[in-house]
């Protein structure tokens, strides 16, 4: 329980380029170092992020269940939220000068690729189990042309994921 | 100045309501706080997005904890960025609870494999879209390509190639901005 805290606080803290950034470090420790939930129930609480209003790091909350039920929820909530709170109101009250500090800036610029190189890690790893079968591949494509050259909401696309693969599942 | 209750009341409706991420919860922060109540500004808004983009964490729930301290100090913005987080968090544990229930059957499992494609298809196209921003020359691409390996072939542990990347940053990345991006247009 304790674990699960201060791993999600840390994962808060190295979220420089926001929540979104934050999903290959929360992959990695979450399902590669810990194993707390396999790569699929993690792709599902990404997919729920996406499906839920407000931050995508409340995909902490189900993480959290998931390895140790509500309290862990609770507790993994917490974790995630509170420094970044506590520097942003901080932040609010007085330290915008810190906050130019060229050593962070130089920290976030350096981090901020190695995260885009992680996210791949993780993009990887998902896969792995989906795309060993030709029709799964396809749907991942199909969602990568439409994520990135439409505008269509991710909901929309996460969507029809589920519908086609209930099509595949019907038709194998 | 809106009271504790109005805070709790606002923010529980913004964070009940903000499908869609960053962009959803500015324009309805915008609606509420801006041209409804008049308590802010939107160079206000400005200002916590410029400042919170800089910190490490959610940037939503920051632009919202920034936000809220502006009107009511460190009590309203922990009213506040709690009242944020509680309705996305309640949602969350349910379909956390019916995932678990449902993922026993096993009719189930095509629908989650299509889920999971569609997921890697969406966060490939995060991965582009992220890269075009932050790898702006050779030490951002180098970066970038040395996490990807690190991760692949030898399983590092995440953390620490972040924190690597970061201190590497801040040797070599942290003079003024204006400089380095002017060499990176020159070269392209």
């Amino acid at each position: 329980m304790l674990e699960l805290f201060w791993r999600f606080v840390l994962v808060s803290l190295l979220a420089f380029g926001g929540g979104q950034a934050a999903l290959p470090l929360v992959e990695r420790i979450a399902v590669f170092e810990t194993g707390w939930l396999s790569a699929q129930d993690f792709a599902t609480a990404v997919a729920f992020s996406y499906v839920t209003p407000g931050p995508v790091l409340i995909l902490a909350t189900f993480i959290g269940y998931r390895a140790a039920g509500v309290a862990g929820a609770a507790i993994a909530t917490l974790g995630i939220f509170l420094m970044p709170w506590l520097l942003a109101a901080a932040a609010a009250q007085q330290l915008q000068r810190l906050l130019q500090h060229p050593f962070l800036r130089g920290f976030g610029r350096g981090a901020a690729p190695a995260v885009v190189g992680l996210l791949g890690v993780t993009a990887l790893s998902l896969a792995k189990p989906v795309l060993v079968s030709w029709p799964y591949a396809g749907v991942a494509l199909l969602a990568l042309l439409l994520a990135s050259r439409t505008r269509l909401h991710p909901i929309l696309i996460l969507v029809g994921g589920s519908v086609l693969g209930l099509v595949i599942g019907a038709t194998a | 100045m809106p009271s504790l209750l109005d805070l709790l009341g606002i923010f529980l409706r913004i964070g009940a309501s903000g499908f869609g991420g960053l962009g959803a919860a500015l324009a309805l922060l915008e609606r509420e706080l801006v041209q409804t109540r008049r308590v802010l500004t939107a160079a206000d808004l400005t200002e916590a997005l410029t400042y919170t983009k800089l910190l490490p964490g959610s940037t939503v729930l920051q632009v919202v904890a920034y936000v809220a301290y502006k009107l009511g100090g460190w009590t309203g913005s922990a009213v506040a960025t709690v009242a944020f987080v509680v309705p996305s968090a309640l949602a969350m544990l349910a379909l956390a609870a019916c995932y678990v229930a449902a993922t026993a059957l096993p009719a189930m499992t095509p629908v989650v494999n299509g889920l999971t494609a569609a997921v890697v298809g969406i966060l490939l196209s995060t991965t582009y879209r992220l890269g075009k921003s932050n790898i702006r020359d050779p030490l951002t691409a180098v970066i970038a390509a040395g996490a990807l390996a690190l991760g692949v072939f030898f399983a590092a542990q995440a953390a620490l190639v972040v924190i690597a990347a970061g201190l590497i940053g801040v040797l070599l990345l942290s003079e003024a901005p204006t400089g380095r991006e002017k060499a990176g247009k020159a070269k392209a």
